[in-house]
């Protein structure tokens, strides 16, 4: 088996991993949006966000991870993609936490009672599944690079 | 050096040309040091930017003039270029072209050397036209366009230290400039006897090179026309130029534009075949993206999470420099104000409408600045041009550009940016029927006036009120778009004709560079009329029909009631009645003039209680079916004062006026369509 082969057999079970993840995350978010729509109460995972776009974010990623699982043809760019995607994501949740952070040190420096959890930003799924699509990010630039020839400024 | 001699040479131009996403915005940068005096050009709402180079001794100043494609009267970026060109006549223009694109920059090239000889060529985006296998002889171009090519990769500084140089050669008369002439086959001889016609009118020859103007004229370019009928050869040359139109029509078959056009593509298409090599065909970076970026439904999702990030990237990134801000005008310079040895109604003044008013402006900026490096990347990347393109379909129905639905969804979070986005829709009628919908995008300034009543009145069904609203706001957003393209600005769509760029990584100093510029334009042209706003409203709360009433009238709402905004309030009052709505109410949205979330507090104020107090105070005056219509109103009524500002600045006062009456109208229709379709069901 050629060693190309190998790192695709670990590739497509690992994005279709992700994307799973992604998924079922984007429905949870979807169905606390929901809930506190209608005002219902439910037992769902607490670190998941109740946030429409947080839910059209993971679904999309999702997908893209998927086609990148199933095409065999044009499963590097979008894997490319769709970890792109997945890391911007959890950069900006960091960047988020960070602003939280700072916000709640200001708030707290007036003498302001400030609430703020750096397990609630840092744990959320965009930060944990961003980091697990790294190795795919890594992955995926190898290979579109291979198919890009000379011009690689972007990648 | 004589001032005389100083003052000449401060008066010497150069304009940079070229078709949109070349690389402009980089050069110019390059040749002005990043400083620039940005404006918009006399009479429309294109923006103008100009900068002053300074080379070795040499002193210039540089004009970024629009992207275009050529010097057509069918375009309002065109009509610019062109009118700069022959009213300002620059010692030099930059011609920037792709050199991956190069058949349709050579075509700029040549329609700009039929106007003006001393045209530089800079080839730029060498690298991309290399990776995509093609290689750009500059040497043999040079000699057959006979003026200087130069190649560069100007996000890397390649070929700028030579642009340099050939741009001092050329404003030292050192430089050579020999263009060959496009020959324009069976027009040659019309072309020749509009010439000699023409050359009888002094004005006219002094002014326009005559084979330019001869074929202008067969093209049957209306502004040409004009500018001829008024010379002294007018008559003759409009009758020639129609005669040699109506022949070729009848010998030929086509229209002498057609011809004109061919013949000046199928030039530029020999030069670019006798320059480009294509080596071999390689698969770029950019087809790959956009096979899964520009996708019927994947790329839509993209798009759709990529404003999802840039939307949290400006308001939650942002948000401990608002906070800063906040905290430093409402503790720290509001309280030093308050303590100045003054009297009382001057430090009134000071603290409540002045340190208000710029603090208003001041906290959204970190947002605003945020969103503008959001903006500045994605469009640097080359992104917002596909958004645009995906966009498409959908707003088309609504008679709007796909480029509308940037400044829509940025709308969401608040319109004072969404409206400054819309500066990127090229047509005029588009542009300022997107400036006009923009308002009614419920903006994050508005959730908290409809979380108080919906809590207040709605208990658990309150998301469901507020997801209607949103809802609502998206249909009215793109049916007053639909309506003012529609009825008011009926100008024929250009369609939607857009370049689609390579990808390319942003540079850091043009992001921050494209950022300061809008950034400063905001603080400049939104800053003066919310002070004059606020203060304004101010004046009305402390002074009513008997005079003087003081600073204690925006603490007191018995005081209050008695001031001019009280007075107007409860005139008012009758009017907003059927709504259901007290004087009270009615005075809280004068207030919400300012900015929509201050509804919330003129209403705790008014119905003298705090805070935790006016939930209760808010259920105790208003039914679910008043409080939905007062919703309804606030989601649709007069924009904020900053959103007025910006609509100023974009497509002029008449138009912010318009906007002011339109929504005030609909706001009114619609909460007593409310009402009266509530109470028609039963509801109190």
């Amino acid at each position: 088996m050629s060693a190309r082969r190998v790192v695709s057999a670990i590739v497509a079970p690992y994005a279709l991993l992700l994307a799973s993840a992604y998924l079922i995350s984007a429905l949870i978010s979807m169905l606390k949006w929901a809930c506190g729509l209608v005002g219902a109460k439910a037992s769902l995972p607490g670190l998941i966000p109740a946030d429409i776009g947080f839910s059209a974010f993971a679904i999309t990623v999702s997908l893209l991870l998927m086609y990148g699982a199933v095409e065999v043809e044009g499963r590097d760019i979008y894997l490319l993609v769709g970890s792109s995607l997945a890391v911007a994501g959890m950069v900006l949740q960091l960047m988020v936490a960070a602003a939280n952070a700072a916000d709640a040190l200001i708030a707290s420096l007036v003498g302001e009672v400030a609430e703020y959890s750096a397990a609630a930003d840092l744990m959320r799924p965009d930060v944990m599944l961003g980091a697990a699509s790294l190795p795919l990010l890594m992955g995926s630039l190898r290979g579109v690079r291979r198919l890009v020839g000379p011009y690689r400024r972007l990648t | 050096m004589s001032r005389r001699f100083r003052d000449e040479r401060r008066r010497v131009k150069v304009a940079i040309s070229g078709n949109p996403n070349v690389g402009k915005s980089v050069i110019f940068n390059e040749l002005t040091g990043g400083r620039a005096w940005v404006g918009n050009w006399p009479g429309v709402t294109v923006e103008k930017k100009v900068g002053t180079l300074r080379l070795d001794g040499l002193e210039a100043e540089v004009v970024d003039l629009p992207g275009i494609y050529g010097l057509t009267a069918y375009s309002v970026d065109e009509r610019i270029a062109r009118d700069f060109i022959v009213n300002e006549r620059p010692e030099l223009i930059v011609n920037i072209a792709s050199a991956a694109n190069l058949e349709r920059g050579i075509y700029l090239t040549l329609s700009l050397l039929e106007l003006h000889k001393r045209v530089i060529l800079v080839v730029n985006m060498m690298d991309i036209a290399e990776g995509k296998g093609m290689n750009v002889d500059v040497e043999k171009l040079s000699r057959i366009l006979g003026i200087p090519v130069v190649a560069t990769v100007a996000v890397r500084r390649e070929g700028i230290p030579e642009l340099l140089k050939r741009v001092a050669e050329a404003l030292r008369g050192k430089a050579s400039f020999r263009p060959p002439k496009v020959s324009y086959g069976p027009l040659e001889e019309h072309i020749a006897r509009l010439e000699a016609v023409l050359a009888e009118d002094e004005r006219l020859r002094s002014r326009y090179p005559l084979r330019w103007l001869a074929v202008k004229l067969l093209e049957g370019d209306a502004d040409i026309e004009r500018e001829v009928s008024s010379s002294k050869v007018g008559g003759d040359a409009l009758a020639l130029a129609e005669e040699a139109r109506r022949r070729i029509r009848e010998e030929l078959g086509v229209e002498a534009e057609e011809l004109v056009i061919e013949a000046r593509y199928g030039m530029a298409s020999r030069i670019a075949s006798e320059v480009v090599e294509v080596k071999e065909r390689v698969t770029t970076i950019t087809e790959l993206l956009d096979s899964v970026l520009l996708h019927r439904a994947l790329g839509v999702l993209v798009a759709v999470s990529t404003l999802y990030l840039a939307f949290r990237f400006s308001f939650e990134v942002s948000k401990p420099l608002s906070t800063l801000i906040d905290l430093a005008f409402s503790e720290v310079i509001s309280g030093a104000v308050g303590s100045l040895p003054l009297p009382a109604p001057i430090r009134s003044f000071l603290a409540d409408a002045v340190v208000a008013g710029v603090g208003s402006i001041m906290v959204f900026l970190p947002v605003i600045a945020f969103f503008y490096i959001a903006l500045a990347v994605l469009e640097d990347v080359g992104y917002m041009a596909r958004i645009a393109f995906l966009a498409d379909r959908v707003m088309t129905t609504f008679r709007l550009s796909g480029h509308s639905v940037i400044p829509l969804v940025v709308g969401f979070g608040c319109n004072v940016p969404g409206v400054i986005a819309a500066r990127a829709i090229a047509d005029e009628d588009d542009r300022r029927a997107t400036c006009l919908s923009c308002p009614l995008v419920s903006c994050s300034a508005r959730l908290p006036v409809f979380l108080l009543l919906t809590a207040a009145l709605f208990g658990a069904g309150g998301g469901t009120v507020v997801l209607s609203l949103y809802v609502l706001s998206i249909a009215l957003a793109l049916l007053t778009g639909a309506f003012f393209r529609r009825v008011v600005f009926r100008g024929p769509s250009t369609g939607f004709i857009m370049e689609i760029p390579d990808y390319s990584a942003p540079l850091a100093a043009s992001v921050l560079v494209k950022t300061w510029e809008r950034v400063k334009r905001f603080l400049f042209k939104a800053g003066s009329v919310i002070l004059a706003g606020v203060a304004a409203l101010w004046l009305a709360s402390v002074t009513g029909p008997g005079g003087y009433i003081g600073p204690a009238a925006l603490e007191r709402p018995e005081l209050l009631a008695h001031s001019w905004v009280g007075v107007l309030g409860r005139a008012l009052e009758p009017a907003f009645s059927p709504l259901g709505w007290d004087w009270r109410a009615v005075t809280a949205l004068i207030f919400g003039f300012i900015a929509k979330e201050v509804v919330v507090g003129s209403l705790a104020m008014l119905y003298g209680v705090g805070e935790e107090g006016l939930l209760g105070a808010v259920a105790a005056h208003f039914t679910p079916l008043s409080a939905y219509a007062y919703m309804l109103f606030v989601l649709a009524y007069v924009p904020c004062v900053a959103t007025i500002a910006a609509i100023r600045g974009e497509i002029g006062a008449k138009y912010a006026a318009i906007s002011v009456a339109y929504q005030l109208a609909l706001a009114y229709a619609l909460a007593l369509a409310a009402t009266a379709a509530g109470r028609l069901v039963g509801l109190a």
